[in-house]
C-alpha cells in the first residue's frame, strides 16, 4: 500500500511521459503486479483519451464574421 | 504569433482580421466548454480580442499572443461566472461533425462515442472551476505544461498539481466507465 502511495504521486507524470526512463521502467514493473494501480492507470488514459477526442470546437461562421465587425466598429466608434 | 518587442502602433484592418481568424477557434471552444450561453460567449470574445487589440502596443513577447489571449479569455470567463454568481457549465451537444470520425464507425461505435462524450461532458461539468479550467486547457485543447503556467500565471509544479487532482476528480465523476474503443 505504501508502495501505491508513492506510484499513485506518479500517475500524471508517467501517463504525461514525463518520467525518466528508470523511474518508467519501475513503475511499469509496479503496476504489472498491482491491479489497484493498473486499473487507475487504464481509467485514466481512457479519460485522457476521451478528451483527445473532443477536440478543438469551431466557432460558428456567424459568430467569427459579427466579431469582426464588432471589433472594427468599436475601435472606429472610440477613435483608436 | 509573436510580436516581440517591435515598436507598432496598433494593427491594421487586415492584420486584425487575420488575429481572429487565426485565435477565434481555440478560444471559442475553451469558452464554450466552460459556460453554457451564446451570447455570453460572445460578450467574452469581444472583450477578449477588443482587450487584445488595446494591449498590443505594449506586448513584449514573453509569452506568444495566443497565450496572452487564453488568459484573457480565461480572466473574463472567471468574472462572468463570479458575476452569475451561480455555477454556470456548458451543456454541450456534441455535433455530428465532431463525433463522427471520416471512417465511418459502426453504430456500435457510434453509440460508445455517443455515451464516452455525454458521461465526460457530464462530469466536466460537475469539476470545480479551477480543475475544468485545467483538464480543458491540457487534456481537451492540448496546450503545453508551460503554456498553461503562462496563462493561469502559476508554476509548473502547481499545474502538474491541479492536472493530476482534475483527472483522479473526473474518474470519480465518470465512475471509471469510459469505454474502451
Amino acid at each position: 500500500m505504501k508502495e501505491c502511495e508513492h506510484f499513485k504521486k506518479l500517475l500524471c507524470d508517467y501517463l504525461d511521459g514525463e518520467l525518466s526512463k528508470e523511474q518508467c521502467a519501475e513503475f511499469e514493473k509496479h503496476i504489472d503486479n498491482c491491479t489497484n494501480c493498473d486499473e487507475i492507470i487504464n481509467n485514466l488514459k481512457d479519460i485522457i483519451d476521451e478528451c483527445k477526442n473532443q477536440g478543438t470546437l469551431t466557432i460558428p461562421e456567424h459568430m467569427k464574421m459579427s466579431l469582426k465587425t464588432y471589433i472594427k466598429e468599436k475601435i472606429r466608434i472610440k477613435g483608436e | 504569433m509573436h510580436l516581440n518587442n517591435q515598436k507598432k502602433t496598433k494593427i491594421t484592418d487586415q492584420e486584425l482580421s487575420d488575429i481572429i481568424e487565426k485565435h477565434s477557434n481555440k478560444l471559442y471552444s475553451i469558452v464554450y466548454r466552460m459556460i453554457d450561453n451564446h451570447d455570453d460567449i460572445m460578450d467574452i470574445l469581444q472583450e477578449t480580442f477588443y482587450k487584445t487589440y488595446k494591449s498590443i502596443d505594449n506586448f513584449h513577447g514573453n509569452s506568444s499572443l495566443f497565450t496572452y489571449m487564453v488568459s484573457i479569455a480565461i480572466n473574463e470567463t472567471r468574472q462572468y461566472i463570479r458575476k452569475k454568481k451561480k455555477t454556470l457549465f456548458a451543456d454541450i451537444n456534441i455535433d455530428d461533425e465532431v463525433l463522427l470520425s471520416s471512417r465511418y464507425p459502426s453504430i456500435e461505435e457510434n453509440i460508445i462515442k455517443r455515451n464516452n462524450a455525454e458521461k465526460l461532458n457530464n462530469a466536466i461539468k460537475k469539476l470545480p472551476e479551477k480543475y475544468r479550467e485545467i483538464i480543458i486547457l491540457k487534456d481537451i485543447e492540448g496546450m503545453k505544461i508551460k503554456e498553461i503556467t503562462e496563462i493561469l500565471s502559476i508554476s509548473v509544479q502547481a499545474v502538474k498539481t491541479r492536472i493530476h487532482r482534475g483527472r483522479l476528480f473526473l474518474r470519480e465523476l465518470t465512475e471509471n466507465n469510459i469505454e474502451r474503443m
